[in-house]
């Protein structure tokens, strides 16, 4: 007898319709699955048999075949165990056809029977809506995140037996109820700007960064607070929106890194990969096409401390990415897409002893090391961060007896108003079919301030490049300030935040 | 001794060329500028010497030596090579050949210069390769102030200090010269290629050794004599106690040159030096004019420390500029503490202190540090 029942599998971020199919028919007893698995499904064999037979149903000795379509694709990890468990109950008769009809299924069995939480759950619900499935079944473990994009009705699967008398009508689960974003309380953010003492300078660059979406390059001796400063970025930047919250959480569970029974992920990522990190598993790819870090901090952080001592592929492999917001990985198999769009912050010590400008030891570098140093850093990739900043060492009355900071909740007022100011400026220009260029590409500036910024770029010797940095940072220091115009102050200001320039080595 | 007929083989500079001669002489390995002036006094004249010199040299162990390089060099050859780069060669005997340095006990035999040395009254400023962001401060501001009253600034033209000084004499509208451990036509270190033909235009480029010799490490402490010989005093910012500054202030000493010593920071191991000096009695700096006193040079120079104002404060932030320029009157400041102090936003202090530093009255050092400029010259902007 034939059986069908829906399932779906990963393929990077997106879940990919599978079809399975059972086929028990005479001839020798075999159970073979067919249809481009991996190791992991190949294995769904002794899973699947043991699973059956301990959830006391039976394995007619049949000769069994599964078929995994579309036969093309190649299909990864456990998460066709239960459909498989469900199929081969109803190629033997054990469950009727009619009752797993338009429910999509997917998890781990256990040889118990239980049911284990697999990755990539809300995607896999977001492929059920499309196919205009009746019903999701899920492991409980993942139920929460299933039900979070209330896509289609989320039953929360414990074994297979609760499965099959799910189907069957006699002991209906209930449906996991959709969770709305829920607002995650002030007093339970782990991180907040409050707790930074001094810094002002480091300070309202961030909220600089945050309200541009800048890249931040924070210089300082270690153990100043560059890491503090750069893990309180994703509380100063507006909340996640609910479909932005789906995105993340998204990727998140298909790599495998949602905690069980966790719903929607509310707060920004902050990732911060260690600097002997390789290319794949920063920019994403390896076997199995996981996100890469880049991916993860997707809406969120990517933090970079000891910049000078990433690997240069690794560097150069952030370039197209931070272009375009989407990182490509190409396989054999075809090519994955993953979002990357992320605030970048990085962080190094001002040179290789670490001490260069501080206040209690000497700098013990030569002119010679000091310049091979900064020479490590990636010019195209310097190219994209916006603001460079110094983090001196606080003063120690400073951190003792200092007031705390702002709270992050004040700072990120500012922020989410500066940005919608921008937003606001960019349609008008669209609507009113402005292609602007120069520097009036990010909104007006004022006669003063134009002629200001040609003293500034001969004093300072600033590279064109250099210059445009400025310029849009002035843009969203402006609109912090909630002023049409940038002007002489905003530039000024701007001109601050580019401590690499003014340590350009000299010409010789 | 007696003088005897010259073997033919002998090389010959171009008879009566007294230059030539020199130049000779200074080529001969194991022998000093002592034995020469020595040698040129008892015979009348270098050429003499170089003409006779086996005679001279005949007691010596080392004579083998000495023959077979005074068989070799070409002093013609060296000569011309010299011209033929720009460079003028001061013989001892020149007139154009520094009085001071004429006066030491081991004046070189011969001098290659790039530009021109003139008898205007000179100090060197010295000090350590390394130097901290205050020390190179008070180089410029010294160097400047000192360029200023028409002092010519005398240095090594390394890394650090000397470099400090030799930009801010420029800056000052003053003349300058760097003596160097290298040829007068080698650029040691390399990226200071702008600054030395700088110097050149507006001083000299010394050397006693011929044109492309490489900068050895034993030609430094050497050439340091002729920085203090040079000078009337010599000025020591910032070194280890094991700093070039002190081997160049023993020459100062044995010269018979004034020592001055500027006090630096207790906390820093670059103050060894100078603190050293000022224990054993060099005389103290603050600023040019402690310098100009001391040698009876007369000063028109403020005395105490700051720098001058009046200078234009950006547009719109007039009151908050002089009140940022107010407290780095009392040193230098971190931003965050001058914006706390000023009762100034993050935001605010940022932009006027871009301003201010565009108009050349501050400058900012790394780690944040904020402090006036040391030569204080404010223009345009």
């Amino acid at each position: 007898m034939l059986a069908a029942v829906l399932s779906a599998t990963i393929v990077g971020l997106e879940a990919l319709p599978v079809s399975v199919e059972v086929d028990a028919g005479p001839g020798l007893p075999t159970f073979a699955i067919v249809g481009l698995p991996d190791p992991a499904v190949q294995e769904a064999r002794e899973r699947v048999r043991s699973a059956i037979r301990n959830s006391h149903y039976e394995i007619p000795p049949r000769r069994t075949i599964v078929n995994l379509a579309p036969g093309d694709r190649r299909k990864e990890g456990p998460a066709l165990d239960l459909p498989i468990a469900l199929a081969v109950l109803v190629a033997t008769g054990q469950l009727a056809q009619q009752a797993v009809a338009g429910h999509l299924a997917v998890g781990e069995l256990g040889l118990d029977g239980s049911v284990r939480s697999v990755p990539g759950v809300l995607a896999v619900a977001q492929a059920a809506r499309a196919l205009h499935a009746r019903a999701l079944l899920v492991p409980e473990a993942n139920a929460r995140e299933a039900a979070a994009g209330e896509e289609v009705p989320v039953y929360a699967i414990p074994t297979l037996r609760a499965a099959v008398q799910h189907l069957q009508g006699t002991h209906p689960i209930r449906a996991t109820e959709g969770t709305v974003l829920e607002p995650p309380s002030e007093d339970a953010a782990p991180d907040d700007l409050a707790e930074v003492r001094g810094q002002g300078a480091a300070r309202r660059a961030l909220e600089i960064a945050g309200a541009g979406g800048h890249n931040l390059l924070l210089i300082g001796p270690p153990g100043v607070g560059k890491t503090m400063l750069a893990r309180r970025l994703p509380t100063i930047l507006p909340r996640l929106s609910g479909a932005e919250a789906v995105e993340v959480t998204k990727i998140y569970s298909v790599a495998g890194l949602l905690p069980a029974w966790q719903g929607l992920i509310t707060r920004r990522p902050f990732r911060a990969p260690h600097h002997a990190a390789s290319a794949p598993a920063i920019v994403g790819g390896g076997p199995g096409v996981r996100p890469g870090e880049i991916t993860l901090a997707h809406h969120g952080v990517l933090f970079l401390d000891e910049l000078p001592e990433f690997r240069h592929d690794v560097l150069e492999g952030l370039r197209q990415p931070m272009e375009d917001g989407v990182v490509v990985v190409a396989r054999i198999h075809g090519t994955v897409r993953f979002p990357a769009r992320f605030s970048l912050v990085a962080a190094m010590n001002p040179c290789p002893c670490g001490y260069r400008g501080d206040h209690r030891r000497d700098c013990t570098c030569t002119p010679g090391r000091l310049q091979q140093y900064l020479a490590r850093l990636s010019g195209p990739l310097l190219d994209r961060i916006d603001l460079h900043v110094e983090v001196p060492r606080p003063l120690t009355d400073e951190m003792l007896s200092g007031e705390p900071g702002e709270p992050s909740s004040a700072v990120r007022a500012r922020v989410t108003a500066a940005r919608m100011r921008a937003t606001t400026r960019a349609a008008v220009c669209q609507a009113e079919g402005l292609l602007l260029r120069g520097p009036q590409r990010w909104g007006p500036v004022s006669a003063e301030a134009l002629a200001f910024m040609r003293v500034a770029a001969d004093r300072l010797v600033l590279a064109a490049r250099a210059t445009e940095r400025v310029l849009r940072v002035a843009r969203t220091i402006a609109d912090l300030e909630g002023t049409e115009a940038v002007a002489v102050q905003h530039l000024a200001e701007a001109l601050r935040y580019r401590v690499l320039d003014r340590w350009a080595p000299p010409v010789p | 001794m007696g003088l005897g007929i010259p073997p033919p083989e002998a090389p010959a500079p171009a008879s009566g060329d007294e230059v030539a001669a020199w130049v000779g002489l200074s080529r001969l390995p194991g022998v000093g500028p002592r034995t020469i002036a020595g040698w040129v006094g008892r015979a009348g004249s270098a050429w003499a010497v170089w003409q006779h010199l086996p005679a001279f040299i005949q007691k010596r162990a080392d004579a083998a030596e000495i023959l077979a390089a005074w068989r070799k060099v070409d002093p013609a050859a060296i000569l011309e090579g010299a011209r033929s780069l720009g460079l003028t060669v001061l013989a001892a005997c020149d007139p154009g050949f520094p009085a001071l340095l004429r006066a030491i006990p081991d004046p070189p035999p011969v001098l290659y210069v790039r530009g021109s040395l003139d008898e205007a009254a000179s100090v060197a400023v010295v000090g350590s390769r390394r130097a901290t962001p205050y020390g190179l401060a008070a180089a410029e501001r010294l160097a400047f102030d000192l360029a200023q009253e028409g002092v010519t600034i005398v240095s090594g033209l390394a890394r650090g200090i000397d470099s400090a000084a030799h930009k801010a004499a420029l800056d000052g509208g003053g003349r300058t010269v760097a003596v160097l451990g290298c040829g007068a036509d080698v650029t040691y270190p390399p990226e200071h290629r702008r600054l030395a033909l700088a110097v050149a235009a507006r001083g000299a480029l010394v050397s006693e050794f011929p044109p492309g010799t490489p900068p050895l490490p034993g030609h430094f402490p050497r050439r340091n004599r002729l920085i203090s010989g040079l000078a009337l005093g010599v000025v020591v910012i910032e070194g280890a106690g094991d700093s070039g500054a002190l081997v160049t202030v023993d020459y100062a000493l044995d010269q018979g040159r004034e020592v001055f010593a500027v006090p630096g920071s207790i906390f820093s191991a670059r103050s060894a030096a100078p603190h050293s000096l000022l224990r054993q009695g060099a005389c103290m700096v603050e600023n040019a004019g402690d310098i100009l006193t001391e040698l009876g040079l007369g000063s028109s120079v403020r005395s105490g420390p700051g720098g001058p104002c009046g200078v234009p404060v950006p547009a719109g932030g007039a009151e908050g500029a002089a009140r940022l320029l107010a407290l780095l009157e009392g040193g230098p400041l971190r931003l965050d503490e001058l914006a706390e102090q000023a009762s100034l936003s993050a935001a605010a202090v940022g932009a006027l202190v871009t301003m201010l530093e565009m108009r050349g009255l501050i400058r900012t050092l790394p780690g944040q540090m904020v402090m006036r400029s040391p030569a204080g010259r404010g223009s345009g902007g």
